[in-house]
């Protein structure tokens, strides 16, 4: 729960941060007086605010989901630390931006906005050429992101004044386009390390923020090739535009949204979890080993697996142990009637390059005598001995009981 | 711009719901080792992570409840050990909570077993 809100306040602490620093880079660049827009500062006074208070909940929600306590180990991870620094950034620049939104330190204020991204995640970690190329790409885009706002507030001025600033705009955001897509392709590249792998959720994610910049990039071109060119005399151009730089913002919403999702529960290294959680392969194969978590203080539970037989030859399990139980046996249920019968089972033979079961409602192992009961999450060492592969250590994941997955029930 | 940000908090909703929370598994070993089986409660417990963090909070679960671990040191660090844990017989689960370098809250536990001597 708490992850999810992180997750939403990161996303519009980026809304408000890009919007704040951007329109205040765009004002600069396109040389717009602190007054010749109108709304403008309010705009900028409102993504101050947003991003200073973000920036706090955000602190107030990483104190909890590290423990809640405010002890010096937390005080130190807190201030003395590179997310300390980022957030303290966030909010003295928001701050500083919503009190003088129409003076030059405003200007001070975006660049510590701008800095705070350089700081911390997962590109500034990683080095400092990924921390200044990820500043770059961060840049170009608050700037991109400021000036679509512009353009959204010049359209109230008179008839002819918006053709003006969009011009300006379009002549500029080339200069941004080279430096966003280039400074976006190297951070990638430099967090994948040159290896993209698309069935990583990362590299998915970045993927689909490369293809809603492409979006970006498609309806800049329009705007510039097709539209500016004729708002003069086109009434249907500038609706059109309209819509185009409306578009864009909500595409510039889309890619917040990704990159919180990525930058909250995605790592760039993350391995490919498999539906199958194979173990050992050597002369047997153990897949998805298992174990339901007991009710209550049983000292008793059942294990699960299927066991693969690489060999050329017929194989048996002869027995298993574990250091969580006194004894661990092979066991096999059988039905008599409406009745069933557990019985010891000698040994559990694997035909040659075939397999053999340990599900539920049939044979299992049964662990007798457990020093603490089992409870999901736990990694339970098991040790079984083959006749002929000899020792195999797998480690059963206990489940919730009604995690059946595969297995059958007996009524 | 109301209806942009209404429609950027409604986009964030359902992409972050939808998330599984992937763990960084950050851990590279403990000691006692999770799982292990011990016929006396261990004097020292310290855990190692793969790369530098910043633990936040150790908190020991048995059976009698929930209990705050001491540890040392603050700050960032690859080791970091708790004195005196003080492990009860049955299950011990220590819950730890660190900030990763990359500013990821990363979170896991180890599990010991403490046995009666046979």
């Amino acid at each position: 729960m708490l992850g999810l809100l992180s997750a939403i306040l990161k996303g519009l602490g980026y809304a408000a941060a890009f919007s704040a620093a951007g329109t205040v880079l765009a004002r600069t660049t396109l040389r717009a007086g602190p007054h010749s827009i109108p709304g403008a500062n309010g705009l900028i006074r409102t993504a101050g605010i947003g991003l200073a208070i973000s920036a706090v909940l955000m602190a107030a929600i990483y104190v909890a989901r590290l423990g809640g306590d405010l002890d010096a180990a937390m005080i130190q991870a807190m201030v003395l630390s590179p997310l300390g620094a980022a957030l303290g950034l966030q909010l003295g620049g928001g701050l500083l931006i919503a009190a003088v939104p129409a003076r030059s330190s405003a200007m001070l204020g975006a660049i510590a906005i701008i800095l705070a991204f350089g700081l911390i995640g997962h590109a500034p970690t990683r080095g400092l050429l990924s921390a200044a190329t990820v500043t770059m790409h961060v840049t170009a885009a608050a700037w991109w992101l400021g000036g679509l706002w512009l353009l959204v507030l010049a359209d109230r001025l008179p008839d002819g004044r918006l053709a003006a600033w969009l011009g300006a705009f379009s002549r500029q955001a080339i200069w941004l386009v080279v430096l966003l897509v280039p400074a976006g392709t190297v951070t990638a590249a430099l967090l994948l390390e040159f290896h993209p792998d698309l069935a990583r959720t990362y590299d998915r994610g970045l993927l689909a923020k490369a293809v809603l910049t492409l979006g970006l990039l498609a309806l800049a071109a329009i705007n510039r090739l097709v539209l500016t060119p004729r708002i003069a005399w086109d009434a249907a151009a500038i609706r059109k535009l309209r819509w185009t730089v409306r578009t864009e913002i909500c595409l510039f919403a889309c890619i917040f949204a990704v990159t919180a999702w990525l930058t909250t529960w995605q790592s760039p290294h993350a391995a490919v979890h498999g539906d199958h959680d194979v173990q050992v392969v050597g002369p047997v194969t153990i897949v998805n080993p298992w174990a339901p978590a007991m009710p209550g203080r049983l000292g008793t539970s059942a294990g699960y697996m299927v066991i693969l037989n690489n060999q050329a030859s017929d194989d048996r399990l002869l027995s298993a142990s574990s250091h969580w139980a006194e004894h661990v046996s092979l066991h096999v249920s059988t039905r008599d009637g409406d009745i069933s019968r557990m019985s010891d089972l000698d040994a559990l033979p694997v035909p040659a390059h075939g397999q053999a079961e340990f599900a539920q409602g049939h044979n299992h192992l049964m662990f007798t005598g457990l020093y603490a009961p089992f409870v999901v999450g736990d990694v339970v060492p098991v040790t079984l001995q083959f006749e002929r592969a000899g020792q195999v250590q797998v480690m059963l994941h206990v489940k919730p009981l009604a995690d059946v997955g595969t297995g059958t029930h007996t009524h | 711009m109301n209806r942009i940000l209404t429609a950027l908090a409604a986009l964030s909703l359902p992409i972050a719901a939808i998330s599984p929370a992937s763990a960084h598994t950050t851990l590279r070993s403990s000691s006692p080792a999770s799982g292990s089986v011990l016929m006396q409660a261990p004097p020292q417990l310290s855990l190692t992570f793969l790369e530098p963090a910043r633990l936040t909070s150790l908190v020991l679960v048995t059976a009698s409840g929930e209990r705050k671990l001491a540890f040392a040191p603050t700050g960032i660090a690859l080791k970091f050990t708790t004195m005196r844990p003080r492990l009860e017989r049955g299950r011990n689960e220590v819950r730890w909570t660190a900030l990763s370098q990359d500013g990821h809250v990363i979170e896991g536990s180890i599990i010991i077993v403490l046995r009666a001597p046979a």
